[in-house]
């Protein structure tokens, strides 16, 4: 290529400068020059040093609630709701015949009512108000005359309900409350001891906006004197129980709340204290064997027990292992390690009037109400276990009816154990219509009922004041 | 043996003593010589009487007063003849070959019906271009040659034809026909006299033919304004009364009502064309010229009438005789391309086009058309442009095609039609998703304004911008190389290593369509600035706030990075305070409302044109000129830092070399501070990290303009060390190609189908919720109307309550649903849910939504809801005031972008030195 610094390009050309003032330039230049390169090495460590910015991170953030409603069998006649604050407004109806219950319709105060038909949906707005309700009474004979306390659940996406039955004396009901205003469908599948159990008509079981279902288990597969059974919400909104009734040897009556779905690792209890009568149910909806691992937290610490070294649950079967002797006879809560995912739960018989059900539950997270002013007053005793590595404390609240704080106790729970939190003797329990418990660290807990020989746990959830919410941004 | 034919010669002499001595020795050569002459000097006050006079005697040569026109001197002249066969008009500036009447004669006893012969028309003084072969008119009174400007002759118009008419320089017409019709129009003094005449001499019947045989050369005096005016001489608008006389005059029934309103509607176009083509003088002529025609309807009549005397033949008779209607359209193409060319190089401003009337060339100007070294070698940067354009074909071999937009990364599809972004700028309520009343992006004006020759196809801007932006910011740095440096080969090389830097960074693989236009626009902001140091004026001023806007406009960051060096270029002085406001100002007001709500929210400088996606730069990749993990290998950037280094060494550079480094640093810092910080929309959208290619290539190319500029004295060292040296600074610009070319234009970005949403769901009257990510990892919402943003709409925010309103009920909805929450949605104009690529618990929480119904989806993966809820459709709608206030601004910008236009004026060719005391010659009897 040719040289071409004589040929100009065209265009413009800045001015030149003279020599003089080229000479003067290149003196004071160089330390200028120098600096530059210096500087933009001493930018580039300080960027270092920064870090780079990374997209903001969106974990779940806790939402606070300003509505909830509940369904609540009647199965016990009688009906309960309260809140942790006082809310804005509340509604209760009946149903099928959707009946105005007015008793229960103040949101600032403790109430009860003896309820008819087979649900009772309760509906409290309020930011942070916590509504609860909870279902009482005995149960009628035909159901097992057990001691009924069962807490009324949200709208879910279904739930497990283990250690039920369609055979013999051993009946058991799933009440499906739609709480919205389209029409719900759910599938029911059931598993019992022998395998997945073929079910009748339980595929797009229909609810009908603002209705309760109530669905026999015998209906769907009759016969099955134990039976674990899956809801599968497929639309809408509703929620799920069932109600546990037998007649027969082993009398008594349950409402049973959704257990955890299947997993890998979960706390089945607190369960009451009892000699024998201890019964632990294993669902394995998979393809593969369970190997299960379980480890008690008593009033010592975590032990496991001889007995429950090796447990194996075959694919797609339930499982009942009667806890052994040495688990204890105290209050005690089961840790289940699986290697694959499966739902668990204990059902506790101390006698043969009545039995109650202790489902797996997470770590509360929140505020727990506990009822005491129910059908009748009924002080239950309040076990709670540490389920993490590190010591928590609960505080537990009384209120009266007017919501009014009567007094408060402090329990720590150490590590690996479960404790009474001895309300008796700490708090006014006489003159208390509820309990809030609220707690440090991972503790689960269970409110025993209990009436004679008859029966009822009750397992502490969170009131719904504020749920783990997505952080939910725009896309940009 | 039949007599010779007659002819009696007229010449026409006005002030033509430049041309008269070469013009008469060409007479006195004549092989056929005509049997008389006569000469009209016309007021001569130069030496062109004495020569004429000279040559001719004075019994021979008739004198008319000043301001007579070239037809009544004609007519004096041809009285005086003797009665002859033929009358031969000539001129005072046109020589002849000695065959020239012999060749006009030959054609013109071939036929009875021939009334007119014209000679084939050479250029004086080259003689080997065409200037005339015949004559015509258009539609819209230009007149029209059918040559290209500068055409030689080579012999392709070597045969006689009929046509309209002949110039009067070397006519011929029959006696007969010329008293027939009365000579030439007493009302055209010197122009459009001899097409009016052969206009008429067609529809009276006589054929007007051309005679290549007969060759003249003419050097055009009066058309070019290189003769000598006198008193009495027409004036400027003279030119342009007599087409629309010529038109108006000899248009024949009913069409004459629509031709005179046409042209006069269309001269006043004409008059707001040159007005913004910055040319008052050609506008005052137009104007004159239009109320002398318009004014005057009596004339008009008049002429009329004598015309019609002698009219046998219709319209459609001589139609062929005619230009193709769409010709005056090709004319103003011309011109629009005069002006854009005038805007974008105004030094150098000059008309080109094909061969009429409408420019002022001087042929001249023209060079030789002389095939010498090959391309290459004389035009090696068009080869190199060549290559880059056939490289940029080959590296988005993948994105060619127009069947789908593209999209993908950041890049929205573009609409359907350049009119979705004018009405972007002028609506006054925005449908998109979340409905807005704020303001539109300045850029989707600009892309309204630079998509309209493709008006269906808006695709084709973006796809030009991103596909060809290497060739695109490789020419216009290397514009601005030419005020750098003169040596050639270094300054294509540092060309094309910036515009290979901008793929490099991977804003075309990531659709970062603001960073590609911002850095193509950048060099020339680069070069006005420059200029506006060399030589301060406001024109310039408001140009650089122009081209600063422009950038700004795509990636806002150029306006901080441009608005500090205009503060620190005024306090060293070297652009005066005056004009570093006029900057300011200029770019402030042109980037209008959308940008000043971006000034209150400054972090947000960092969005550019697209969707504001992440970047992911660590201060390595900034200081190794890339933007993140997209792009060329970094380390093909590490020669360049060593270079750069190096050329602080060489003293005599040194100066040059530090602002190139000052530049650089500033860039360096804003691509490290845009690195560290992160910033968040107006909707809500936050945590984004900026994308910084902007300031890296700033960077960048600061380093290589130090390297360019210390090229030479590095390269006075050892020829090792030059060799070294130059294998270096050749890594960059082969290394990037090599890349470029061989991984393609590979990203996110594709052509595919832009909806965003199943295809049923943009048929539905509400939007639709698009959630994307999980209740664990976070959920980010997006509301989509129809089947998505274009680009430019994703630029339009919601208002921040309305968006916080949504986010509230959708982290509800995937809480503890309620109906209230889809009641919350169905207000705010949602009656859709969907979720692609949907995370299994976020399904779960929307399906235990009261209120919504599943419905079907296009995918296995992705699931759709509908709500049952009617949802509201009322938008937010700014003032009625809005469009006006588009409008403005549009106007603002028109406004701007002329005021820096050059100012035309009327060439006026300066006289040439006269030939001293020319040799007299006599012309026989």
């Amino acid at each position: 290529m040719s040289d071409d610094r004589s040929r100009r390009a065209p265009g413009r050309r800045v001015a030149s400068r003279s020599a003089r003032s080229r000479a003067t330039s290149r003196s004071l230049a160089l330390p200028a020059t120098l600096a530059l390169p210096v500087l933009a090495a001493l930018v580039v460590l300080a960027t270092q040093l920064a870090g780079p910015a990374e997209p903001a991170t969106t974990p779940p953030r806790q939402v606070a609630l300003d509505r909830a409603t509940v369904a609540c069998p009647t199965v016990g006649g009688t009906v309960a709701a309260g809140q942790v604050a006082a809310g804005r407004s509340a509604s209760a109806s009946s149903l099928p015949r959707r009946e105005p219950v007015r008793d229960l319709q103040r949101p600032d105060r403790w109430r009860t009512a003896r309820v008819g038909g087979e649900a009772v949906v309760l509906d409290q707005t309020g930011r942070g108000s916590g509504a609860v309700g909870f279902a009482s009474g005995a149960a009628p004979r035909s159901q097992g005359a057990g001691l009924v306390v069962g807490s009324c659940p949200e709208a879910g996406n279904g739930g497990w309900i283990l250690g039920a039955g369609s055979g013999g004396r051993h009946q058991t009901r799933l009440v499906l409350t739609n709480l919205a205003d389209t029409p719900a469908v759910v599938d029911v599948r059931l598993w019992g001891p022998s395998g997945r159990v073929d079910a009748v008509n339980a595929t797009g079981v229909v609810v009908e906006p603002r209705d309760v279902r109530t669905i026999a288990l015998a209906d769907l597969a009759a016969g099955e004197p134990r039976l674990s059974a899956q809801v599968v919400r497929r639309r809408g909104a509703l929620s799920v129980q069932a109600v546990d009734g037998s007649t027969g040897a082993q009398a008594g009556t349950e409402v049973v709340r959704s257990s955890l779905s299947p997993r890998r690792d979960q706390v089945v209890g607190p369960v009451p204290a009892g000699r024998t009568g201890r019964t632990l149910t294993v669902v394995n909806p998979t393809d593969s064997v369970a190997r299960v691992e379980i480890d008690a937290l008593g009033k010592d610490g975590r032990f496991t027990p001889r007995g429950l070294e090796d447990v194996r649950v075959r694919p797609n079967r339930m499982l009942d292992v009667d806890l052994p002797t040495t688990v204890g006879s105290d209050a005690v809560a089961l840790r289940v390690r699986s290697s694959t995912d499966v739902a668990a739960s204990v059902r506790t018989a101390p006698g043969g009037a009545d039995f109650a059900t202790s489902s797996a539950s997470t770590p509360l997270r929140g505020p727990a109400v506990v009822p005491i002013g129910l059908d009748v007053r009924r002080v239950p005793t309040l076990v709670l276990a540490n389920t993490g590595d590190r010591g928590a404390r609960a505080t537990v609240t009384a209120y009266d009816g007017a919501m009014k704080r009567l007094g408060s106790t402090s329990v720590r729970v150490p590590v690996g154990s479960t404790v009474d939190a001895r309300i008796r003797r700490e708090l006014p329990v006489d003159r208390a219509a509820y309990l809030v418990v609220r707690t440090t660290g991972d503790l689960v807990g269970s409110a025993v009922y209990a009436d004679g020989d008859r029966v009822a746990v009750l397992g502490l959830r969170p009131a719904p004041v504020t749920a783990a919410g997505p952080r939910v941004r725009p896309a940009g | 043996m039949a007599s010779p034919p007659t002819v009696g010669a007229v010449v026409v002499v006005h002030h033509g003593g430049r041309w008269l001595p070469k013009v008469l020795a060409s007479f006195a050569q004549m092989e056929f010589a005509p049997t008389a002459w006569r000469v009209v000097d016309v007021a001569s006050s130069d030496r062109g009487a004495d020569l004429v006079r000279d040559s001719f005697g004075a019994d021979r040569v008739l004198y008319a007063g000043s301001g007579t026109g070239f037809g009544e001197a004609v007519q004096q002249g041809v009285a005086a003849l003797p009665e002859t066969d033929w009358i031969w008009l000539l001129h005072d500036d046109a020589a002849v070959r000695p065959d020239t009447l012999v060749g006009l004669l030959d054609e013109a006893t071939t036929s009875d019906d021939i009334g007119v012969v014209g000679p084939k028309v050479r250029e004086w003084p080259s003689l080997k271009r065409l200037l005339e072969v015949g004559l015509t008119i258009t539609s819209t009174g230009a007149r029209e040659t059918g040559l290209e400007t500068g055409e030689p002759d080579a012999g392709q118009h070597d045969w006689p034809e009929d046509v309209l008419a002949v110039g009067s320089a070397g006519m011929l017409v029959r006696r007969s026909v010329w008293e027939e019709l009365g000579g030439f129009d007493p009302d055209l003094r010197l122009y459009f006299d001899d097409i009016d005449f052969g206009w008429r001499a067609a529809l009276a019947g006589h054929r007007t033919r051309t005679a290549p045989g007969g060759v003249i050369f003419h050097a055009e005096a009066s058309r070019r304004g290189s003769r000598p005016r006198g008193a009495g001489d027409p004036p400027p608008w003279e030119k342009r009364r007599a087409a629309l006389h010529t038109v108006l005059t000899n248009t024949r029934g009913p069409r004459l009502a629509w031709t005179a309103v046409r042209l006069f509607v269309g001269s006043l176009l004409r008059v707001l064309g040159l007005l913004v083509a910055k040319d008052p003088e050609a506008a005052h002529d137009e104007l004159m010229a239009l109320r002398e025609v318009y004014g005057h309807p009596g004339r008009l009549r008049a002429s009329r009438r004598r015309k019609a005397e002698t009219v046998r033949l219709r319209r459609r008779d001589v139609r062929h005789l005619f230009p193709p209607a769409w010709l005056p359209y090709r004319h103003a193409l011309d011109s629009v391309r005069e002006v854009f060319v005038a805007l974008m190089r105004p030094e150098t401003s000059e008309t080109s086009g094909r061969r009429s009337t409408l420019g002022d060339q001087t042929p001249d100007d023209v060079e030789d058309l002389d095939d010498g070294p090959p391309l290459w070698r004389r035009r090696p940067w068009l080869v190199v442009v060549l290559a880059l354009v056939l490289g940029s074909f080959v590296a988005g071999r993948g994105l060619m095609g127009l069947a789908e937009p593209l999209t993908g990364g950041a890049l929205p599809p573009t609409p359907e039609s350049v009119g979705a972004w004018w009405q972007l700028m002028l609506e006054r309520s925005h449908d998109v998703g979340l409905s807005s009343a704020a303001f539109a992006p300045v850029y989707a004006g600009v892309l309204a304004v630079v998509g309209l020759p493709v008006w269906f196809s808006p695709g084709l801007v973006t796809t030009v911008l991103l596909l060809f932006c290497v060739p695109l910011a490789a020419m216009t740095a290397h514009r601005l190389g030419r005020l750098l440096t003169d040596r050639r080969p270094l300054r294509m090389v540092w060309a094309v290593g910036y515009g290979l830097t901008v793929a490099a960074t991977g804003a075309v693989a990531e659709g970062r369509l603001g960073t590609v236009v911002a850095l193509v626009v950048l060099p020339v902001v680069v070069n006005t600035g420059l200029q506006l140091s060399a030589g301060p004026g406001w024109q310039l001023a408001v140009r650089l706030g122009i081209w600063i806007a422009l950038a700004g406009a795509f990636a806002p960051v150029v306006v901080p990075m441009a608005f500090l060096a205009l503060v620190a270029l005024g306090v060293l002085r070297i652009v005066t305070a005056r004009d570093a406001g006029i900057v300011a100002g200029v770019t402030l007001v042109l980037l209008g409302p959308w940008s000043w709500e971006r000034a209150l929210h400054p972090l947000r400088w960092w969005w550019e044109a697209g969707y504001p996606v992440s970047g992911d730069a660590s201060a390595l990749q900034v200081v190794l000129g890339r933007a993140g993990d997209v792009g060329a290998p970094a380390w093909l950037t590490v020669p360049l830092v060593v270079l750069a280094v190096l050329a602080i060494v060489p003293s005599s550079s040194r100066v040059a070399v530090t602002w190139c480094w000052a530049v650089a640093v500033t860039g360096l810092a804003f691509a490290s501070l845009g690195s560290v910080l992160t910033y968040g929309t107006g909707s809500g959208a936050d945590g984004l990290v900026p994308w910084v290619a902007v300031p890296v290539v700033v960077w960048v190319a600061g380093l290589g303009t130090a390297v360019l500029l210390a090229a030479a004295d590095l390269r006075l060292r050892s020829r090792p060390f030059a060799i070294a040296l130059a294998v270096l600074a050749l890594v960059v610009p082969v290394g990037s190609a090599v890349w470029w070319v061989g991984a393609g234009d590979d990203g996110p970005v594709r052509r595919a189908d832009p909806t965003l949403v199943p295809a049923y769901l943009t048929e539905r009257p509400g939007d639709t919720l698009v959630l994307t990510g999980s209740p664990d990892r976070g959920v980010r919402t997006r509301v989509v109307h129809g089947d998505g943003p274009f680009l430019g709409q994703e630029a339009v925010e919601p208002s921040r309550a309305s968006a916080a309103r949504l986010d509230a009920a959708v982290a509800r909805l995937l809480t503890r649903p309620s109906s209230d929450d889809v009641e919350t949605l169905a207000d705010l104009g949602v009656d859709a849910i969907y979720a692609p690529d949907v995370d299994t618990a976020l399904a779960d929480r929307v399906d235990a939504a009261p209120g919504v119904e599943q419905s079907g989806s296009d995918s296995p993966t992705s699931r759709v809801w509908i709500l049952s809820e009617t949802p509201d459709l009322e938008r937010d709608q700014a003032g009625p005031w809005r469009p006006f206030l588009g409008v403005l601004h549009g106007l603002l910008w028109l406004a701007a972008v002329i005021s820096t236009a050059p100012v035309r004026r009327r060439s006026v060719t300066e006289d040439a030195p006269e030939e001293a005391d020319p040799e007299p010659v006599r012309i026989a009897r």
